[in-house]
């Protein structure tokens, strides 16, 4: 009688538990996606940087031409001449959302512009991934550390970083296809259920189509399959959850045009073919070893051993060779550059010039993941008790993703996820331990007889949840059963406080970062004066516009392939080179002119039919990324391709310098020209000093620049975009000397006789 | 025609932005400095209007006349030096060995039309070279093999002078924006005395009545001042070579399309347009290099035409006319035209060189099937 009783109040609370959770996920997603609107708030509703620009270009071209002319887009305004297909070189996922929420909106008679479509997908979706997170971490610890991590991951600094309203980058959306993927793959192992070893197959399909970074994936599930395998957690579980998955997955990853057939052919997709392949070997291994009797199983075990070692061994020759025979053994030079971090700074500038794909620094960890860093190796503790499949796949995510994220700072995002999770089992253990000691009465009582929350959890989870992830709680409970010994009461309330601060440290630090660091849109700068007022800077707009309606519409724009992408969407004209650096000679191209002096620049500009090039020069207001600073990068990348520039040229007494000791080539360069032509007295109305480099904070070397072969057009308010015409060349060939008799001819004394007798005939 | 003198003070080129007039013939050699507001710098804007200059020199050619010809792409030989002919000069002319027989000229109909070049062309002036390297300049009338370029007054230093052919005597210049220069290092083979004079050479003893001065200034000068050599380009049009002609021109080509591409050319003879009959008018097909060059052919009504398959290679191609020939006013046209990649449904559906393949998948799916079914429902 009082059992039925105690079951009924526990279906009650338990009912209520569930009511409370899902408003908390509520409040979770409203946060998420709240705290992402400071750029909104602060700035206007933008498009971000670089790459959302392009991606902005073609979700309207997606609104406005459909899927299949995406598919099939030839774009003839970036890489003149070259041209792009875009259809074949873009990763889709987050085009296509944008493009399907816009329809979507559009279908209801909502009648809302792509551009906020394109600026609120990210924080949408930054919600779906708590979400996202929410589920996972609840397959592997039960719902109470699926809410810490949930809540861990929508303030996490480091995803804020790529989606606050306007960054409308593959990251947006990626980082919650990865999750989701790693959501339903924990799922298939705690079901061994086919259908969602399919859903998995399909989000995979969603990710690849979203992000590069979907190689993350198809690299770590192997992983973790392999470790199954080798740690004796073989199970038909596995087998659902692995062998599917690469197999739908490859199939759907090769239907993506701009993965196509790497996803056959390219190294970073055969760690997981091998593992398909080890994964089978060990469960026929098994199933023999079943039916035989051992005797003879062990008989089989060496004939079978010795053939295929035979056997691999020709494999794996025939592989090698095929390897070898690439230059880079098969892996991409982006992949490279993951394996070897030296790689890129070696071989492959363009990757190195890029200041996302250096390596972290200390602090950067802090202030990306702040107690996420702390409470991650708790977490990785708190995943070995109990060692679960699903928990020893949170281990390896967390361990792989650390090392990924030491290598770039980029990868840091998907680290980010990881740390999250594992920071949510580490505080929810903490919590529960806490929460249990306050519980618990003050003196010793037979454990068994204390309504713990996990035995509650435990009663009511067989309900719920799978019977892996029922278990792994049952775990869970026997575990804290085992070691459990209550606190005082009074180390248990300051602990919780303690707890309480750190995490309220973590939100007032997040949303600090949000408002503060990560939600300038880059192309509209700020800056506030001694007495707090606000200055913009929307130089950069100025310049696109004026371009746009100043110039002719079939013109041709060169300027640093940053700019690329925004000259397109902005200024609507074609541009050289651009954010999409898959032609390093086109791009090292545009760098040799830029480093060469004015008349050779303006011979490779009149080749590559250039009629305006704008450069994008700070030294005005000071502003550090321009392109004098970035300019030895486009020595290195010119000089990749053509050795008569060398970097030596370029740096002046003691490194690299724009005063009178800089290096002759530099003081003599088209940028440099380009950059400081009448800066000598435009740099008095700023500073006061002549030529006085707020940038460098020097004076520069030469401020006597004339042009011959541009002309400035036009110059923003605080000159950070100055565009220059490529002039025509000219009617007459003055410049042309005859070589030979020049010399004599100029070398003559003139005396002035002053014989005025010719006529002057006019016809 | 108006007449005023080169230093004169009320000398005028240009009243605001209007150009008072449209030739400029300057026989001002040895002039210091242009009159009124007039200087060297003025008359180079003159003819980067598209204007016309017709420029007389001689030995005595001031600095203001050299940088001004210079400016055109013509270097004259250092001051004070004449072309001399110790052997074959012309008798009966004061100047004597300064007086220089020649019929050297270039054969070319466009700039001298029927002159024939029989006739002996008297010159007495400076020599005159122009760069190899100009795209725009040429040398019209070369002095006879056996003349040098040298000092006038004192004696030639050995191995020091231009000779021969390699003296230029006149040169033209057809600038990019069709303005006509004429640079003559003669002031004297315009005047009275050289074009009604006799030629009578010492070496050869050629004699003829009449100096071809008043035919060669006359062909010359209908060359300078656009009487001749007028080309007029217009109307590029293309469309795939199936479609008819005169169909809405497309914005776009797939690789390998066969493009038909057309274009008028009409040249201006005795102040009338009429087609042009060159045959070496050449078109390219051009993506940083020109992947396709093919000749054009013409109907005899002035519409040139050619066709050719794209290459398969996608990018933003240009078709381009340059045809610069001596004498003809350049051609150049420009014209940009995609060339994009196959769709994705545009690629042969089933290739014959993949049926083993499909007969592969074909046999799997069917064994996978058999051997599902005796799996499961064989005991």
């Amino acid at each position: 009688m009082n059992g039925a009783k105690t079951h009924e109040e526990a279906a009650l609370r338990n009912g209520w538990g569930q009511v409370l959770n899902g408003f908390a996920l509520m409040a979770i997603c409203a946060m998420a996606f709240s705290l992402r609107l400071f750029s909104v708030v602060k700035y206007e509703s933008v498009i971000h940087e670089f790459d959302p620009y392009f991606n902005y270009r073609v979700t309207q071209y997606l609104v406005k031409e459909g899927y299949y002319n995406l598919w099939n887009w030839f774009d003839e305004f970036t890489w003149y001449p070259l041209g792009r297909v875009v259809g074949g070189t873009v990763y889709p996922g987050l085009i296509w959302t944008a493009g399907l929420m816009y329809n979507l909106l559009h279908y209801f008679n909502i009648p809302i512009h792509v551009q906020e479509v394109c600026v609120f997908t990210a924080p949408l979706f930054s919600a779906f991934c708590a979400l996202a997170t929410y589920a996972f971490v609840k397959e592997i610890r039960g719902q109470g550390a699926g809410l810490v991590a949930s809540t861990f991951i929508a303030l996490v600094p480091s995803y804020i970083s790529r989606s606050v309203a306007g960054s409308f980058d593959n990251e947006g959306v990626a980082i919650f296809a990865l999750v989701f993927v790693f959501f339903l793959y924990v799922k298939t192992l705690n079901t061994g259920s086919l259908a969602w070893a399919t859903a998995a197959a399909v989000a995979y399909f969603y990710m690849v189509a979203s992000w590069g970074g979907y190689s993350f994936i198809i690299n770590l599930l192997p992983i973790h399959c392999l470790a199954c395998v080798v740690t004796g957690r073989l199970s038909p579980k596995l087998y659902i959850a692995y062998a599917p998955f690469v197999v739908l997955g490859t199939l759907t990853a090769a239907s993506i045009p701009v993965v196509g057939f790497n996803a056959v052919l390219t190294s970073e997709h055969f760690a997981s073919f091998l593992v398909f392949g080890i994964l089978h070997a060990a469960l026929a291994i098994t199933y023999i070893k079943d039916v035989l009797p051992p005797r003879a199983f062990r008989t089989a075990q060496t004939l079978v051993l010795s053939t295929s070692i035979a056997l691999l061994g020709v494999v794996a020759t025939l592989v090698i060779f095929y390897v070898m025979a690439s230059p880079t053994f098969g892996w991409t030079g982006r992949s490279l550059s993951l394996l070897d971090p030296t790689y890129a700074s070696k071989y492959i500038p363009i990757i190195a010039s890029v200041s996302e794909h250096q390596p972290p620094s200390w602090p950067s960890y802090f202030t990306d993941l702040q107690a996420a860093t702390l409470l991650m190796p708790a977490g990785l503790i708190a995943a070995f008790r109990p060692l679960t499949h699903a928990s020893l796949f949170l281990i390896l995510y967390g361990v792989t993703a650390i090392y990924f994220s030491g290598v770039m700072v980029r990868l840091m995002l998907v680290l980010a996820p990881a740390a999250c999770c594992l920071a949510g089992l580490a505080l929810h253990q903490l919590l529960l331990t806490l929460t249990r000691s306050l519980k618990a009465p003050a003196r010793p009582s037979p454990p068994a007889d204390a309504p713990t929350p996990v035995k509650e959890a435990a009663q009511r989870k067989p309900a719920k949840l799978g019977k892996a992830a029922s278990r792994a709680v049952e775990k869970v409970a026997a575990v804290a059963k085992r070691a459990w010994h209550p606190l005082p009461k009074e180390l248990a309330i300051a602990a919780l406080a303690g707890a309480a601060i750190v995490f309220a440290g973590y939100t007032v630090h997040s949303v600090w970062v949000s408002a503060e660091m990560y939600s300038a849109p880059s192309i509209v700068l700020q800056s506030r004066s001694p007495d707090g007022s606000v200055h913009v800077f929307d130089d950069f707009r100025e310049a696109y516009a004026w371009m746009r309606y100043n110039t002719p519409a079939d013109s041709k724009v060169a300027s640093w392939w940053d700019y690329g992408y925004q000259t397109t969407a902005m200024a609507n004209r074609t541009v050289i080179v651009d954010n999409n650096t898959w032609n390093n000679t086109h791009i090292a191209t545009v760098g040799r002119a830029m480093a060469s002096p004015e008349e050779q620049a303006w011979h490779i500009y009149r080749s590559l039919d250039v009629d305006y090039v704008f450069v994008v020069f700070g030294g005005f207001i000071g502003y550090p990324s321009d392109d004098i600073n970035k300019f030895l990068w486009m020595v290195r990348i010119g000089g990749g391709v053509f050795p008569d520039i060398k970097e030596k040229d370029f740096l002046g007494e003691g490194g690299y310098r724009v005063d009178d000791k800089g290096g002759k080539s530099l003081l003599n360069c088209l940028m440099y020209k380009l950059s400081y032509y009448r800066f000598g007295e435009g740099a008095l109305m700023a500073t006061g000093r002549m030529g006085f480099d707020r940038v460098r904070q020097v004076e520069i070397g030469n401020m006597d620049i004339s042009l011959k072969y541009f002309e400035e057009v036009y110059t923003t308010e605080h000159w950070m975009v100055r565009v220059y015409r490529v002039l025509d060349k000219p009617h007459l060939d003055t410049k042309l000397k005859n070589r030979r008799r020049t010399g004599k001819a100029l070398a003559r004394k003139a005396p002035k006789n002053v014989d005025a007798s010719g006529a002057l005939a006019r016809a | 025609m108006e007449f005023r003198l080169a230093d004169s003070k009320s000398l005028r080129l240009r009243e605001w932005d209007d150009w008072l007039y449209d030739k400029l013939i300057i026989f001002a050699p040895s002039v210091a400095e242009l009159g009124g507001a007039v200087d060297a710098a003025q008359v180079l804007e003159f003819v980067d209007s598209g204007r016309d200059l017709l420029l007389a020199v001689d030995s005595r050619a001031s600095d203001e006349m050299r940088g001004l010809a210079m400016d055109c792409g013509v270097d004259l030989e250092p001051r004070n030096s004449a072309v001399l002919d110790h052997v074959d000069y012309a008798r009966g002319l004061s100047g004597g060995h300064r007086v220089v027989a020649t019929n050297n000229t270039v054969a070319a109909k466009s700039v001298l039309g029927d002159f024939d070049g029989q006739a002996r062309i008297l010159f007495r002036g400076t020599g005159l070279t122009v760069s190899p390297e100009s795209e725009l300049a040429a040398v019209v009338l070369r002095a006879p093999d056996t003349a040098v370029s040298g000092s006038a007054v004192k004696p030639l230093a050995e191995g020091a002078a231009l000779a021969g052919a390699d003296v230029g005597l006149v040169a033209i210049v057809q600038a990019r924006n069709d303005a006509r220069v004429v640079v003559a290092g003669s002031l004297d083979m315009f005047s009275n005395r050289f074009l009604q004079a006799a030629v009578d050479t010492a070496a050869h003893g050629l004699r003829a009545p009449r100096s071809g001065n008043a035919a060669f200034a006359a062909e010359l000068t209908r060359w300078a001042f656009h009487q001749r050599g007028v080309l007029r380009a217009s109307a590029l049009r293309h469309r795939h070579a199936g479609a008819p002609a005169g169909s809405p021109q497309p914005s776009w080509y797939r690789i390998t399309d066969v493009l038909a591409v057309e274009l008028d050319i009409h040249e201006l003879v005795n102040g009338a347009w009429e087609p042009y009959t060159g045959s070496d008018v050449q078109l390219e097909f051009v993506m940083l290099d020109p992947y396709v060059r093919t000749t054009l052919k013409h109907n005899g009504k002035g519409t040139f035409s050619t066709r050719f398959k794209a290459p398969d290679v996608y990018g933003v191609f240009k078709l381009r006319v340059a045809h610069r020939r001596l004498g003809y006013t350049p051609i150049e046209i420009e014209e940009q035209v995609p060339v994009r990649p196959f769709r994705h449904n545009e690629f042969e559906r089933f290739l014959t060189a993949a049926y083993p393949y499909y007969a592969a998948a074909a046999s799997t799916m069917a064994a996978f099937f058999m051997l599902t079914l005796a799996f499961l429902h064989h005991k």
